[in-house]
C-alpha cells in the first residue's frame, strides 16, 4: 500500500495530522486545522485518543491544583471580558452574570483548598528555600518508590527511579524528598544518621535534612523532587523520557 | 494568605451542610480525574487544565442554583463531556453536527460516572491497532506508544519519512472508521 504512489491532497492532509500529532506528543499547543470537516473530524478525534493512551501521558502535573486555581481566579476575576471565540454559540448553562455573585465566595473556597493543601504538606516542603530548584520540571511521572509505612517519621529511605537518586524524608510527619546527588561536583550523598545530615562522599559537603546547604563547597542546596502519597503508596515526580517505551 | 485561608477552613468545616464545603471536597476529590479526562480527550495540558478549571467555575454556579438530583460526581463529568464537545465545535466545520462529535469523541461503554475507565481505553486503542494492516499498526505503534520520531520509524520500518506520515495518516483515517462495541468484540 505505502508504494501507492500518494495525490498531493492525501500528502497535505498527512502533513497537517502530522503537525497535529507532533503537537499533542510534544506537548506543544495543539496545531488544529481552522475549521475541520466532518470527514476529517474523526481522524484527529482518534489521533488524540490514541496519542493520550500511553501509559502515564495523562498524568496531572504535580501542582495540578495550583495551575487550575490560577485559571478559575482569572476566569472568575475578569467577568467582563470572556475569552474570544470564534463563532457564537448557544449560552453556557452557566451566566456571567450568576458568576460574577458566586465568584467572591466560592472561589476563594477553591483556592483555600489547594492552599489547605499546601499547608498540609502534600508534596510540598514547608519552608521553601531561595536556591532550592526542582529537579524535574512539568514534564514528568508519578513513581512509585516506597509503601507509606516504610518511612515512618523521622526516618531517611534511598530511592533510584524515574532517571533520579534520591532520599525520601520523614520530618515529623511531614513527608518531602531531594536528590542524593551533590551539587558541587555530582558525587553521590549518603545520609548521615548520627549526625541528620547528608554528606558528600566525595568532597566536603554537607546538607541539612531538608537539603539545605550546611557547610562546605557547594553554592546550591539539593534540588527537592515533589512526592505524594496515595493509597498507602508514596510516588516521586521523576523524568518521563521514554520511560514507558 | 496562610492564615487566611486557614480561617477560610475553619468556617467552612464548621458549617457542615455548607454548599461551599461539598464543591471545596468535589473539586479535592475529582480535580485530577477530570483533568485526566479532559487530557485524554483534548491531547494538550495547557487545555486540559483550561478546560478543568471551565467545568469546575460552572460547579460554582451549580452550588447557587437549583441543584439537580444526580451526584456532584455525575455532574461534573457530564459537564466535563459539554465543555470538551465546545472545545471540538470551535475547530470545526458548521456543518458537523453536535451529537456526531459526541459519538465520535464519547465511545459507547466507557464510564460515564466517573468519566475514566483505562482499561477501557486501552483495550479500546489494542482493539483498533490489531484490526489494522500490519505496517500500519506498526507505524502508530512506535510513533504513539513507543515515542519514536518520524526519522527512528522511517529506519525501524525500512521506508522514508514521507511514507511513514502517509501510513500514519492512512491508518489513523481507517482505525476511524472502525465501530467499536465496548466489550472488545467487533
Amino acid at each position: 500500500m505505502e508504494r501507492d504512489s500518494p495525490h498531493p491532497d492525501e500528502i497535505l492532509a498527512a502533513e497537517q495530522v502530522h503537525a497535529y500529532v507532533e503537537s499533542v506528543l510534544s506537548g506543544e499547543p495543539p496545531a488544529l486545522p481552522a475549521a475541520l470537516e466532518a470527514d476529517h473530524i474523526a481522524t484527529y478525534i482518534l489521533a488524540t485518543d490514541v496519542a493520550t493512551s500511553r501509559p502515564g501521558a495523562d498524568a496531572p502535573p504535580h501542582d495540578l491544583l495550583a495551575r487550575v486555581n490560577a485559571r478559575i481566579a482569572q476566569r472568575t476575576a475578569a467577568p467582563t471580558a470572556p475569552r474570544p471565540t470564534p463563532r457564537s454559540r448557544p449560552a453556557p448553562t452557566v451566566s456571567r452574570r450568576g458568576l460574577t455573585t458566586a465568584a467572591g465566595v466560592a472561589a476563594s473556597v477553591l483556592v483555600g483548598v489547594a492552599l489547605d493543601r499546601a499547608v498540609a504538606g502534600l508534596g510540598q516542603p514547608a519552608q521553601d528555600h531561595s536556591t532550592q530548584m526542582d529537579l524535574v520540571g512539568p514534564d514528568g511521572l508519578w513513581y512509585d518508590v516506597a509503601a507509606t509505612s516504610a518511612v515512618p517519621p523521622g526516618a531517611v529511605r534511598r530511592f533510584s527511579a524515574g532517571g533520579i537518586d534520591g532520599f525520601l524524608v520523614n520530618d515529623g510527619g511531614s513527608l518531602y524528598a531531594v536528590s542524593a546527588i551533590c551539587t558541587h561536583m555530582g558525587c553521590h550523598v549518603r545520609w548521615n544518621a548520627a549526625h541528620r545530615r547528608f554528606d558528600c562522599l566525595c568532597h566536603n559537603a554537607s546538607y541539612g535534612r531538608r537539603g539545605e546547604v550546611l557547610g562546605g563547597r557547594p553554592l546550591r542546596d539539593l534540588p527537592r523532587i515533589h512526592t505524594r502519597e496515595l493509597n498507602g503508596r508514596i510516588y516521586v515526580w521523576g523524568t518521563s523520557w521514554k520511560s514507558w517505551g | 494568605m496562610l492564615e487566611w485561608a486557614a480561617r477560610l477552613r475553619q468556617k467552612e468545616v464548621a458549617d457542615t451542610s455548607s454548599p461551599h464545603r461539598t464543591v471545596a471536597e468535589a473539586y479535592r476529590n475529582h480535580v485530577e480525574a477530570v483533568y485526566r479526562f479532559v487530557y485524554r480527550k483534548v491531547g494538550n495540558r495547557e487545555t486540559a487544565e483550561d478546560l478543568t478549571a471551565e467545568v469546575f467555575t460552572k460547579a460554582l454556579q451549580w452550588l447557587q442554583a437549583d441543584r439537580p438530583s444526580q451526584s456532584i460526581q455525575a455532574w461534573l463529568f457530564a459537564t466535563a463531556r459539554t465543555t470538551i464537545v465546545d472545545y471540538w465545535r470551535r475547530h470545526v466545520d458548521d456543518s458537523v453536527d453536535i451529537s456526531a462529535l459526541e459519538n465520535l469523541l464519547f465511545s459507547p461503554g466507557s464510564d460515564a460516572e466517573t468519566g475514566i475507565d483505562n482499561d477501557h481505553d486501552r483495550r479500546r486503542v489494542e482493539q483498533i491497532l490489531g484490526a489494522l494492516p500490519e505496517r500500519e499498526s506498526a507505524v502508530l505503534r512506535l510513533r504513539f506508544l513507543r515515542g519514536y520520531s518520524l526519522a527512528e520509524a522511517a529506519q525501524e520500518l525500512g521506508t522514508t519519512e514521507g511514507n511513514i506520515k502517509v501510513m500514519q495518516h492512512r491508518a489513523l483515517k481507517r482505525a476511524a472508521t472502525i465501530r467499536w462495541d465496548g466489550d472488545g468484540t467487533r
